[in-house]
Parts: C-alpha cells; sequence; structure tokens
C-alpha cells in the first residue's frame, strides 16, 4: 500500500495552547481515514495544517510522497476539500458553483463541463442547477458543498465534519456518498466527533484528544485496547449493597454501577456474560425486567483511554 | 478567463455592492437635481465679478495686478470690476457683498473669499496665475531676459483668461455632482475589500478563502483576475453614473472628452484599490474593515465638498495639501480641470496624484501581504 499521507512530529501552537502536540499520523492509498475527537481536539488544525491553509510549529507534512507546501500546486490539484461550513458563494447558481470550483482544478472546458455534470448527477442536484444556494434547503446546500469539493475528481478527499447540523436523512446519504467515492477510487480523511458516523464508514481511524494522538488503528483494533468487552445493562428495580458487591467479584466483571434502577454492569471480553449475570440474580432473587448487552463503542474507548466521555465533550 | 467572468459575474449579482456603488449616487444624484433646481436655472449667468483691490500699510501697490485684471476681457465683457480702496473699506465692501473677492497686495498677496463657488474659484485660479507669472517676470528681471519674459506674460494671462470660461459648465451645481462621481468611484473599495477578504482565512468568508487557496490556482494570476474583474465593474459603473447624470439629470458637465473617460478608469482602479489596501493591512472582523472603508471614503467625499459645497475652495485657501492627497478631491479635481478649466497640466497633476496614490497601495498591500507570509514561513521548520 502506498502512504498518500504523512504526518510526522506535528506541533501547532496558538500562542499559549498547543493545538497540535508531536502528531503522527500515515494515511494509506484506498482508505477512509477517521480523525475522531471532541471539538476543539485540533482535527480542523491538522487538516489546516495538512493543506497549508495554516503555519506549524515544528514537523513535516508529506503528501503523494512530496513534501506539502502552499506552492506545492502539483499536489494541491490531487485533493478535494469539503469543510464543516457551506463554502459557496451566493451570487452563483448551483451549476455556476461546481462549475467555478472545478475550473480552479480543471482548464479544459469541455472536460469541466462533463465533470461538473458527473457531480451533479453524484449529489442528486439535477433538478436544482439553476437555484442560487439561498432557494435551497440545509441538506441540498451540503450535497452542493460536496459536488464543489469533489467534482474534479480528486485522488484525496478531505471531509472536516461534513454532517454537522444535518438532517438523519441527509446525513446518510452523505456517507453512502463518501464511501462510493472510495470505491471510485478515492482516498478519504474524514473528521467528525460523531462516533457512529466514524465507526460506520472508516476503516481506520485515529481517536485524538487535546491535540494527541490517543489512539490509532481499524474499530476493533481500537476496541481491543479496552478492557471492557461488553456492556451489560439491566432493569433492576431494587438492590441491595450485598448484591451489588456479589455482582462485582463475578468473574470478567470490571465494574457495576447502579443508578435509578438501572445497573450497568462492565465486562471483559469473556463469553456468557449476560448468562452469569442473569444467574447470579436470579440466585439472589433479585427481581429484574429488560436485559441489553452492547458490544465497546469508540466512546468507551475513548472514555477508557482518556477518562472522560466523547459525547460529553460533543455538548 | 473563465475565474475572471465568474468573478465579474459574482461582484455584478451582489445586491449590497450593487445599491452602494451605484443606485446609491444615482439616487443622491437625483435628489441634489431636484432639491437644487431651481437654483440652477435662477442663479447662474456670467457676471462681471467685482473685486476690490487694497494695499497692507508700508507696501507698494501693485499696479500690474490692476491693470491685468481690468485688461481680462469675455470677448467685450469684462471679467473683473477692480475698485481699489484702502483695507477698511475692502473688507466692509467684503461682508456688505459688494465685491465676491478681496485681494489684499503686501508682503504677501492674500485673497479673501466671500463665499465659496465658481465666482470664488475663479478669482482664486486667476490671482494664482497672476501670482506665479509675476514671479517669473521679476526674476527675469534679475536675469536680463525682461523684453522676452513681458511677451509671453502677456499671451499666457490672455491664455488663462480665456480658459478660465470657454467651455465651463453652466451648472453651479457641478461640484457637487464631482464629488459624487468621487464618492460613487471611491465605493469600488467595497468591491477591492470583498475581494481582498476571499483570499483571507480568518475572514467571515474563511471557508471560500480556504477553499480557495487549497486549489492550486496561484496566488498571483488570482488576485490580478479579481482586481480586473472589480475594475471592469467600477468602470461600467462609473460609465453608467455619467450616462445618467448627461442623459437623465442633463447636469451640464462642461467639455467630455476621451480624456474623462481614461480619468474615470484610473477613478475606478484607485477606489478598488484602497479597498485592497485596507483588505491587506486591517485583519480584523470585517465589520471593522467594513466600518474603516466606509468611514475613509465619507470622510474623503465630505472634503471633496459632497455635503458642503465649496469645502475645496475653502481647504484650497486654508489647507491646500490636504486637496493634494485626499482622493476624493484628486477626482473631484481632475474633473473640473478637464471639464470645466479645461486645464490639462492641472488635470495631468491631479492624474499623477491618483497614480502616485495607486503605487503605494498597491506597495503597501503587497508587502502586508509579503510581511505575513514570511511571518507564516518562518514559524514552518523541520525538526
Amino acid at each position: 500500500m502506498n502512504t498518500v499521507v504523512k504526518i510526522e512530529n506535528l506541533v501547532k501552537r496558538y500562542k499559549e495552547l498547543v493545538a497540535v502536540d508531536h502528531m503522527n499520523l500515515a494515511i494509506e492509498q484506498g482508505e477512509i481515514f477517521g480523525l475522531l475527537g471532541p471539538n476543539g481536539s485540533g482535527k480542523s488544525t491538522i487538516i489546516n495544517c495538512l493543506l497549508s491553509l495554516t503555519s506549524y510549529d515544528k514537523g513535516e507534512i508529506t503528501v503523494f510522497g512530496e513534501k506539502m507546501r502552499a506552492d506545492n500546486y502539483s499536489v494541491k490539484g490531487r485533493i478535494g476539500v469539503v469543510l464543516q461550513n457551506v463554502a459557496v458563494f451566493d451570487e452563483l447558481t448551483v451549476y455556476e458553483n461546481i462549475d467555478y470550483f472545478c475550473s480552479l482544478y480543471i482548464k479544459d472546458k469541455a472536460k469541466r463541463k462533463e465533470l461538473v455534470k458527473e457531480a451533479i448527477a453524484f449529489v442528486g442536484l439535477e433538478d436544482f442547477v439553476k437555484f442560487y444556494p439561498k432557494k435551497l434547503s440545509g441538506g441540498l446546500l451540503r450535497r452542493l458543498n460536496i459536488a464543489c469539493g469533489i467534482a474534479h475528481k480528486p485522488e484525496l478527499i478531505i471531509f472536516d465534519e461534513p454532517t454537522v447540523a444535518v438532517d438523519p436523512q441527509s446525513r446518510n446519504k452523505i456517507l453512502e456518498g463518501i464511501q462510493e467515492l472510495n470505491r471510485q477510487g478515492a482516498t478519504v480523511i474524514y473528521t467528525s466527533h460523531y462516533m457512529e458516523e466514524v465507526e460506520q464508514i472508516c476503516s481506520r481511524i485515529a481517536i485524538i484528544d487535546k491535540g494527541q494522538l490517543v489512539a490509532t488503528g481499524t474499530k476493533e483494533e481500537l476496541k481491543s485496547m479496552i478492557q471492557t468487552g461488553e456492556t451489560i445493562r439491566v432493569e433492576v428495580p431494587e438492590m441491595t449493597d450485598e448484591v451489588l458487591f456479589g455482582l462485582e467479584k463475578l468473574s470478567h466483571v470490571l465494574s457495576v454501577e447502579y443508578n435509578e434502577g438501572l445497573a450497568t454492569i462492565k465486562c471483559s471480553g469473556g463469553r456468557h456474560n449476560v448468562l452469569h449475570v442473569l444467574e447470579y440474580l436470579n440466585n439472589t432473587e433479585t427481581s429484574f425486567g429488560r436485559v441489553f448487552a452492547e458490544q465497546p463503542t469508540l466512546n468507551d474507548v475513548f472514555l477508557e483511554i482518556t477518562g472522560k466521555e466523547l459525547r460529553d465533550e460533543v455538548q | 478567463m473563465v475565474y475572471y467572468l465568474y468573478r465579474v459575474k459574482r461582484l455584478f449579482r451582489n445586491k449590497i455592492l450593487f445599491f452602494w456603488s451605484i443606485i446609491f449616487p444615482l439616487v443622491l444624484a437625483t435628489f441634489f437635481k431636484l432639491a437644487f433646481s431651481a437654483i440652477t436655472e435662477k442663479d447662474w449667468g456670467f457676471d462681471t465679478i467685482a473685486v476690490a483691490v487694497t494695499t497692507e500699510e508700508g507696501s507698494t501697490p501693485d499696479e500690474m495686478l490692476i491693470s491685468f485684471l481690468e485688461e481680462m476681457k469675455n470677448e467685450d465683457q469684462a471679467f473683473f470690476e477692480v475698485t481699489e480702496t484702502d483695507p477698511e473699506t475692502a473688507d466692509r465692501m467684503l461682508s456688505e457683498k459688494e465685491v465676491t473677492a478681496v485681494i489684499v497686495v503686501g508682503e504677501e498677496t492674500v485673497i479673501k473669499l466671500r463665499e465659496n463657488g465658481l465666482d470664488s474659484t475663479v478669482v482664486k485660479t486667476v490671482i494664482d496665475g497672476y501670482l506665479q507669472s509675476k514671479d517669473i517676470f521679476m526674476e527675469a528681471a534679475v536675469t536680463g531676459k525682461l523684453a522676452q519674459v513681458t511677451e509671453a506674460f502677456s499671451d499666457e494671462m490672455e491664455t488663462l483668461a480665456v480658459r478660465e470660461f470657454k467651455g465651463a459648465s453652466k451648472d453651479p451645481l457641478i461640484q457637487y455632482f464631482q464629488a459624487l462621481i468621487a464618492m460613487a468611484s471611491l465605493y469600488g473599495a467595497m468591491y477591492g475589500l470583498m475581494n481582498s477578504n476571499e483570499l483571507n482565512t480568518k475572514a467571515n468568508t474563511a471557508d471560500v478563502a480556504a477553499r480557495r487557496l487549497a486549489s492550486p490556482m496561484k496566488k498571483i494570476p488570482t488576485v490580478l483576475a479579481d482586481v480586473a474583474a472589480a475594475f471592469t465593474i467600477q468602470y461600467v459603473q462609473f460609465l453608467i453614473i455619467i450616462a445618467y447624470y448627461l442623459l437623465v439629470l442633463k447636469v451640464d458637465f462642461g467639455t467630455i472628452n476621451g480624456w474623462l473617460f481614461l480619468g474615470g478608469a484610473a477613478y475606478s482602479l484607485f477606489g478598488v484599490l484602497i479597498g485592497y489596501c485596507i483588505g491587506s493591512v486591517v485583519r480584523q472582523k470585517e465589520n471593522i474593515q467594513n466600518a474603516l472603508m466606509m468611514g475613509t471614503v465619507m470622510f474623503s467625499s465630505f472634503l471633496a465638498g459632497l455635503m458642503v459645497g465649496g469645502l475645496r475652495i475653502t481647504i484650497e485657501l486654508s489647507a491646500p495639501i490636504v486637496n493634494r492627497i485626499n482622493p476624493a478631491t484628486l477626482i473631484a479635481d481632475s474633473m473640473q480641470a478637464l471639464c470645466i478649466m479645461r486645464d490639462m497640466d492641472r488635470f495631468a497633476t491631479c492624474m499623477i496624484g491618483i497614480l502616485i496614490w495607486c503605487v503605494a497601495l498597491i506597495v503597501v498591500s503587497v508587502l502586508a501581504m509579503g510581511f505575513r507570509q514570511m511571518a507564516e514561513g518562518r514559524r514552518v521548520k523541520n525538526v
């Protein structure tokens, strides 16, 4: 596999704040690489450094084997960018916006026309080509934003939180579109603070917190890094301390929490954890209601490594 | 080219910019015309201008000046009715509006004007011309070229006299309209500022700027295309405004020739570059930039006489350097020189002033952008 992006020892400071702290990443060709972290963790700063939109204090960034600089136009021509905020011109129609941004990369008029047509079809804006952005709904605007970033068929596409403030239906379309682009051969860097999205589409994930790389790997690799293998939630109307201590002593049980009639039992990766827990409750004549068993999520990974919830940070 | 065409399209379709740079000047001009049309029709007419000449105590009367003023004629009608009198009487005549101006001959010849207006402009221009030539005349006496210079002197004075009125506008409101065109031209700064900010990743348009800067488009051609597009729009608007004044409002602009259109190109570029410079130097929030830009344009236009007619003359008499450097005055003065006075020297002087401004604005903008890039570049170290 070819390394498309290599970030070595990257440091970016904003006065006293270290936004990116000795970051090392390698993104391989054909991947959908997720940058997952709470707001303010440094994801967008990494992207800005990668695109040479901002300077950095230390480190080196290589893209397609070449050192990335603001004047490395040949490399820039192979990258597409879809930013968090919709970056289009209100004074141009849907078609004109896509054609304008495509013209920054493609000079040949006939080729550009073809590419713009394909991009419009890809995001499903055929019925809106003559519309001005202000006439489009939020979801359609997002699609236009994506079309402007991918019309020139880039080999590397960077999506910086493209689904923020998007309705679930449009979000799914966007995620499907990204996977389709990847199938067509594009390497994708996808930043988000929505762990479900990252888990859904990314082949490899880097978890970032406070500008530092917390962990990197496939979702399975990340989940295997933590002790929690399964989380069991049981509705228990009443639970004595004795039962609680007894649950904690069961093999594979890592921790037990009891709050407002819900027992949350974290277990290591052993088999039949649910069975053992329910057997114990039966034996102690503890009545219980519904039972839920979940595999660990990236939130569990984030929680166990950083000691805080990814979701909390999102709020 | 595609980039330029889209830029033109975008600027043209921007309703806010369109309003301020074209609709607003047209509405304001219409308002001026409607409000002052009665004055225009009633008050204009070439009359002999009454002036008093007095001599400071201890100084010798300037007989040459008196003869010169009395000799100036427009066909058979005298330009000036000259009254020689003592300083007190002269001041009384000025305050009682018996004369338009008092010329005080002394160690330094001083002009006291009753009020601003075309008559005052004429008196000041003629006396300035006379004093300039007088210096040469006196110098010639020292160098022994008196006869030669005397002949040239007579010709020059005659030319000056004719020039003052030949082709002159009969519309006393012309100064307002000139200041209005100056203001409209300087509103090109809005286009310049908008262009500049679209390459600024810290502005409100940061995402668009980021998308453009992430593309393989080189910065210099991008900036040049942006400037060219802004200039195109601004120049077209200049032409529309001129056409509206001449054809719809029937403003008598004086002599219209090709130089005005060349001048219009310079005014348009001047406005655009002011915006670029503000955008490049002041990397603050856009509302601060806009406030600074609008403040600059309006204050400059105020000094050029947009709100107070004849302020230009007052400034000319008290602080002429302000008129030499104020952007709106340079534009308005160049139009005055070209269309009203038909004074190509003065027109050229104004255009040189505008050119110097343009060069300075480009240099400052480039330096501001360059310094920022250098500062950014220095921070990228490979360790």
